[in-house]
């Protein structure tokens, strides 16, 4: 009788299994899998600034005094190629004052800079062509066309070129305010 | 131990001296620049290349960005584009036959005013002529600030970068490119260490060059590697440079070049020694007075 029991038990158990497994809900868990390929476009971009103005004071003398300002040229670029930054004047290379006379451009060039004489102004780069290195003595004028002040072959991330420019004047220059304007150019290669 | 005072003192009297002279900040008549207002104009991209038919009309845009701290007003315009040496350095002003390109732009408008944080995108149109010769054409689209006005003697500056448009005219044109040589000299005395290959273009069409470097120290690591890929113009010698800037001044490297164009391929490998200019007179004196000493202790033994 117990035997009996047990046995009706074990199937009752059975049975209950198989209707549970049974009407247990069935998950279907076919995956599918698909790839997806990101591209990101870099785009080339140059860029060029400088920071506030570049002003000049001198109180001149008998002798000619010089006085000197500097600009910090920033050039970003991420053309692998390098980048070319020039320098130029329009047509009038003069710096232009209240009235004639007129601070002339000097006569020295990136292949022969020299010292400003009296009533001449110019600029220099160190390192560049022949101005050498930490020496403030020579300078070459700001021409109407396009000279090259940096050339790089990789790219560049607020590259500074540090571009000085010099007056000289004496006495015999009426006092006042004298300017010009130059361009810096940024192009990739 | 008046002695030892005096001597005491005289030391501390120059080094007092030493410090004055190296703290001492020599008076100049110059000025300081003014560095709380950065004027910054990008321009992206920063060139294009393309394939046009004679007579089409082709459309465009460059962004122009203001991420500088000043507003400021800019134009734009087009240029003539051609270069002046190996080393590409730009002609923005000759008109060779070529450097046309500059005829078919327009804008439609050509003054704008951009604020800090700002981007702008200047529509052009590039109206190709029904006669333009099949080959290269090539010219520079600017983007130029306007120069502000200073309140003293100085100079004014106004800030311009420029796109580069390389356009090639369908039809029949000629492509040439030769490997002029490369550059690769054994013996450097200063860095960067200059590698370098020159390519010549004798076709009518521009190409772009493949070019890379690879250097490895004597256990065979690489220590510097340079991929770049430079335009080459019609009628031109490229100088494309490769230059390790970083490289350390002293050491012995297996540099590997290779430059890729149209269908061919060029390699060249050389070891470079790097060492400062004097190393080679210290190591022949250090041979030579030793070769010498061991002469004189040859006959000293013998006799």
């Amino acid at each position: 009788m117990i035997l009996l029991k047990k046995q009706v038990a074990a199937k009752l158990l059975i049975g209950v299994a198989v209707v549970g497994g049974a009407l247990s809900p069935v998950i279907a868990s076919a995956q599918a899998t698909d790839t997806t390929t990101v591209n990101a476009t870099v785009n080339s971009a140059i860029s060029v600034s400088s920071t506030g103005t570049v002003a000049i004071s001198v109180t001149p003398d008998a002798d000619g005094a010089i006085g000197t300002g500097t600009d910090t040229v920033e050039v970003d670029s991420n053309d692998v190629d390098g980048y070319t930054l020039t320098l130029k004047n329009d047509a009038d290379t003069a710096m232009n004052g209240p009235d004639v006379p007129v601070i002339a451009a000097t006569t020295g060039t990136l292949a022969e800079p020299t010292a400003l004489t009296a009533n001449t102004w110019g600029f220099r780069v160190d390192n560049l062509g022949t101005f050498g290195s930490g020496g403030t003595s020579t300078y070459a004028a700001v021409g109407a066309t396009d000279t090259e002040i940096r050339s790089t072959t990789a790219t560049a991330n607020a590259e500074q070129t540090l571009v000085q420019y010099a007056v000289n004047v004496d006495l015999s220059l009426p006092d006042g305010l004298y300017t010009d304007t130059v361009t810096y150019t940024a192009t990739v290669k | 131990m008046l002695r030892n005072l005096l001597s005491q003192n005289v030391t501390a009297v120059f080094v007092l001296a030493t410090l004055l002279g190296v703290l001492a900040v020599p008076v100049s008549a110059f000025a300081q620049e003014d560095t709380s207002e950065v004027e910054k104009i990008t321009l992206s991209p920063s060139s294009r290349d393309l394939k046009t038919d004679a007579g089409a009309t082709v459309t465009g845009s460059m962004k122009i960005i203001n991420n500088g701290t000043m507003a400021y007003d800019f134009t734009v315009y087009a240029r003539p584009y051609s270069v002046s040496t190996e080393a590409y350095g730009p002609n923005f002003t000759d008109q060779k036959p070529n450097a046309d390109l500059y005829k078919w732009v327009q804008f439609q408008q050509t003054e704008y005013s951009i604020e800090p944080g700002q981007t702008i995108e200047v529509p052009y149109t590039l109206n190709v002529p029904e006669n333009a010769a099949p080959g290269g054409h090539y010219g520079v689209l600017f983007a130029e600030t306007k120069e502000r006005e200073i309140s003293g003697t100085g100079v004014a500056r106004q800030k311009r970068v420029g796109k580069i448009v390389y356009a090639t005219v369908n039809g029949e044109y000629q492509t040439n490119g030769a490997l002029k040589e490369f550059i690769l000299p054994f013996w450097q005395t200063d860095t960067p260490l200059e590698s370098s290959v020159r390519i010549e273009n004798s076709g009518n069409v521009d190409f772009r060059a493949s070019v890379s470097t690879v250097a490895k120290d004597v256990f065979g690591r690489t220590k510097f590697k340079y991929t770049g890929d430079p335009i080459v113009l019609p009628g031109t010698v490229r100088l494309a440079e490769m230059k390790w800037e970083t490289a350390p001044n002293f050491g012995l490297y297996n540099v590997q070049q290779t430059v890729t164009f149209l269908d061919q391929k060029h390699q060249n490998s050389g070891y470079v020694l790097l060492t400062p200019i004097w190393f080679p007179i210290v190591l022949g004196i250090i041979i030579v007075a030793g070769g010498a000493h061991a002469v004189l202790q040859r006959r000293k033994h013998r006799n």
